[in-house]
């Protein structure tokens, strides 16, 4: 049986930030002692020594497979840190190692994502039940990446996890595996505890704004054209700004939005799923999407509905009770939207925000949580694996 | 009418979906000038934010207990508030001529001195500024590498430059820090200057620290000597004990067998014998004078402890009785001030004002009518009794030797002793933790003894 233990720290040595969150995570009674551990999942934001981190996490939990993102902030119990060094962990241990199961690549993608997470899949074993996936935000193609796994792994396997970011600079982020800090990896995490299982909620607040733009020319995940015209240059004209940004500081305005199929709009609570574009060549104005982008498909600017953003967040936490029940929660994980941290709100609504996900869920328990603000969300919808972007994703671990 | 006016009335169907576009147009605008007031909005939220850090910092470096943890603090809550990579902290010491590096952050692969010479004369600015504005620190702290670095500068209360701090960045940090900005300059002025009174306050804290530690040692060993002291004291209260009470015995053995050779033998001897035979028994008798002082003093140790209410007046009446044959004799003036009751010994405050007028009388010549005033003042902690003669009285220069056991001043036959009654006065005063002390004019100006003794 699977058991979850976290902690977070705004200390920005890096050394003393991963033993005071080793430490803190087991600190409780009835913890296993630190080379107990067998899985650690790190988030880190993109200021601290990744080497010293791994190295100390690696002394500390000599038997534990390391794995974890950068991210544009961590959110723990302790609540959320955009700071340039801030770092959350989750310590998973279990009586039975095989339990949990760990694969990684480097250089996925938008091309190869479907092989490499085929392949990663498959390293897993089809006997997992869940899947968590680390992966690079700006180059992975998410949609493919989900195929993958799903072609390994028979059954509606859920997959939640999110993508790597950087400070919204959308200039590189990175991955680790055990030692290796990776800048264009993916890391699968297989958790075979048959007396888990995972409920999860996912919402964004944005709404589209009169007619879209059609995509007239594009490759797979790439976009050429919109209405014709060169694709960014185009989108930074209707947002008055310069056609030639880069990419990251137009993240919190240049949300695209496509049109979910029916069934789906009143699971999502909205009708519109939401697509980031981190990646961008000035040379032809293309950009890329986080997946595949057919000709045809309409895309709309969308801006954020402050309303509709806590209002559904309450939705959402509805939803998610409904699904629990009187289940117990084992641990959650929490994938949010970069754009939705500190380029959104400021300190107190932020924190209200994840008091108002947090205090529904584990109410007055000391439940492990362990949440990043990243560029990408892969959360179920109707039982179906997606990938989101500027959303809320929660994925809460539950007893059977 | 109003109500009903249709500003869109007659306009065809294109110049409708025309005039739908751009109004999507301004509306999709108004997204980026929307973030754009987030932007603004949430850098004020930060830098609010930043100053709360900055009152942290100074709460909490207050507890720093060593020069280095200080150091730490510093170099990791400036590279926290201002979200750079590299900080690096230094003293400045005058003397030197240089500064001390306390600690850095951020700069493993170089390799940072203990110390850089510096002068504090070119230093001419107080608030924060950039390092590549000023051309000697940039050349000093060129082994830095630091291409944005701000620098602040320590002062102490009396203005007097006390150590920087720089924080900043190197260039191959750009991909991901944003450069300290010049809007940064006031939050890091204030920043600095709580570090440098942070600073100032654990120097002096240290040096107060090393005060109190060399206090306490010097106590030490002064509660160890009088501890040795009093263990002297002791066996010497003890030594007397024993000696005196050893010696009496063949004391009065020799005083039996003189006595029965003065009353059987006297007429036998011839003038030079009996002339021997007086020394002996004036000998004896100031022995045993002596030996009878030296046991007293030994046995006032051990009656100290019994206390009761004692009332001074009538301690004074029975003295005088003891005294009447005397004071008849020589007409003496005794004056008997309303005197307090007191928590005391009985037997010592009896032995110590007796002592006390033995000495007022004994001391006045034979030819002066002895004058006498005993009276009392009540104070705050104690009562002071007051014994006042017209004696011979006590010189400047001898008042303080007067209570030293065996010690006479004066060696005329006509004031006779064995040297050792004020001494005894002394230690019964000691023992009720009061004090005493003798207070004179000079030479036949009249003694005044003080006894101060607690409520």
């Amino acid at each position: 049986m699977l058991n979850f233990y976290s902690a977070s720290t705004g200390t920005v040595n890096s050394v003393r930030a991963m033993k005071e969150c080793i430490e803190n995570s087991l600190s409780g009674n009835d913890t296993p002692t630190s080379d107990q551990v067998n899985l650690l999942v790190l988030h880190s934001t993109i200021g601290h020594d990744f080497k010293q981190l791994l190295q100390t996490a690696k002394e500390l939990c000599p038997n534990a497979a390391i794995v974890g993102c950068t991210c544009a902030g961590v959110i723990g119990r302790e609540g959320a840190n955009e700071s340039m060094r801030a770092l959350g962990i989750m310590l998973v241990h279990s009586d039975d190692p095989s339990e949990i199961r760990v694969a990684s690549c480097e250089n996925i993608r938008g091309e190869n994502s479907f092989e490499m997470a085929k392949d990663m899949a498959n390293q897993l074993g089809s006997d997992v039940n869940m899947v968590m996936i680390l992966a690079s935000g700006i180059d992975i193609a998410a949609d493919k990446a989900i195929e993958g796994i799903e072609a390994a792994i028979e059954g509606d396997i859920p997959i939640f996890g999110g993508t790597s970011s950087d400070n919204m600079r959308a200039i590189s982020s990175y991955q680790f595996s055990n030692s290796q800090v990776l800048e264009r990896g993916a890391i699968l995490v297989g958790f075979a505890d048959p007396s888990l299982e995972i409920a999860m909620g996912v919402h964004h607040g944005s709404v589209p704004i009169g007619q879209p733009f059609q995509v007239t020319k594009s490759d797979k995940n790439r976009v050429y054209e919109l209405d014709g015209k060169a694709a960014w240059p185009l989108l930074m004209d209707k947002l008055g700004m310069p056609q030639d940004s880069h990419p990251g500081p137009c993240i919190p305005v240049a949300g695209m939005g496509e049109l979910l199929p029916d069934d789906l709009h009143e699971e999502y609570d909205n009708k519109h799923i939401l697509r980031v574009i981190v990646k961008v060549d000035q040379a032809d104005g293309s950009f890329y999407m986080p997946v595949d982008c057919s000709e045809g498909t309409d895309l709309w600017v969308t801006q954020r509905d402050e309303e509709l953003i806590f209002n559904g967040l309450e939705r959402m936490m509805g939803k998610m009770k409904d699904q629990i029940g009187e289940r117990k929660l084992a641990a959650v994980f929490h994938t949010d939207c970069a754009a939705r941290g500190r380029a959104l709100f400021n300190k107190v609504l932020k924190d209200e925000i994840i008091a108002r996900m947090q205090t529904p869920l584990v109410q007055s328990e000391n439940i492990p949580w362990l949440g990043m603000y990243g560029f990408g969300e892969f959360t179920q919808l109707n039982g179906k694996n997606y990938f989101h972007n500027y959303t809320t994703s929660l994925y809460a671990l539950v007893r059977k | 009418m109003k109500g009903n006016y249709d500003p869109f009335r007659g306009l065809k169907k294109e110049e409708l979906i025309q005039l739908c576009a751009e109004l999507q147009d301004k509306v999709t605008k108004t997204i980026s000038l929307k973030q754009e007031l987030i932007g603004i909005k949430n850098d004020l939220d930060q830098e609010l934010n930043r100053f709360r850090m900055i009152e942290e910092f100074g709460r909490e470096g207050i507890f720093q207990d060593s020069i280095e943890s200080f150091g730490v603090h510093a170099v990791e809550s400036f590279v926290q508030v201002f979200e750079q990579p590299h900080c690096l902290v230094a003293e400045y010491s005058s003397e030197h001529k240089r500064l001390q590096i306390l600690n850095s952050f951020g700069f493993h692969e170089l390799e940072i001195p203990k110390y850089v010479a510096f002068d504090a004369q070119y230093l001419v600015k107080k608030e924060g500024f950039f390092l590549q504005q000023e051309v000697y620190l940039n050349d000093i702290f060129q082994f830095l590498r630091l291409q944005d670095a701000f620098i602040g500068p320590f002062f102490d209360s009396e203005g007097k430059f006390s150590g920087l701090i720089i924080c900043g960045q190197m260039s191959k940090d750009k991909l991901f820090y944003s450069p300290i900005k010049p809007n940064d300059r006031h939050a890091f002025t204030v920043m600095s200057r709580k570090a440098g009174y942070l600073l100032q306050n654990f120097r002096y804290n240290q040096k107060l620290k090393l005060e109190i530690e060399i206090r306490a040692a010097i106590e030490k060993e002064l509660e160890a000597k009088a501890n040795d002291l009093m263990r002297s004291n002791k066996d010497l209260e003890q030594f007397a004990y024993i000696v005196s009470h050893d010696l009496k015995a063949p004391l009065l053995n020799i005083a039996g067998f003189a006595q029965l050779l003065d009353s059987k033998y006297r007429d036998v001897l011839d003038t030079n014998g009996q002339e021997y035979l007086n020394y002996i028994l004036e000998g004896v008798q100031r022995f045993k004078s002596v030996i009878d002082a030296l046991l007293q003093f030994s046995r006032n140790v051990r009656a100290a402890e019994q206390k009761e209410n004692v009332a001074l007046n009538q301690i004074f009446e029975n003295i005088l009785r003891s005294f009447a044959f005397t004071i008849n004799s020589r007409q003496a003036e005794i004056q008997l001030a309303d005197l307090p009751n007191i928590h005391a010994n009985k037997d010592l405050l009896q032995q110590l004002f007796q002592n006390l007028i033995s000495n007022s009388l004994k001391f006045i010549p034979e030819k002066r009518i002895p004058k006498i005033a005993v009276d009392a003042k009540e104070r705050e902690e104690d009562f002071l009794i007051r014994v006042a003669d017209n004696g011979i009285g006590i010189e400047e220069d001898f008042l303080k030797d007067i209570f030293i056991p065996f010690r006479r001043l004066n060696q005329t036959k006509e004031f006779e002793g064995n040297g050792i009654g004020l001494s005894i006065c002394k230690k019964i005063v000691e023992q009720h933790n009061g004090k005493i002390w003798a207070d004179s004019k000079g030479r036949e100006q009249g003694t005044t003894f003080y006894v101060s003794l607690p409520k």
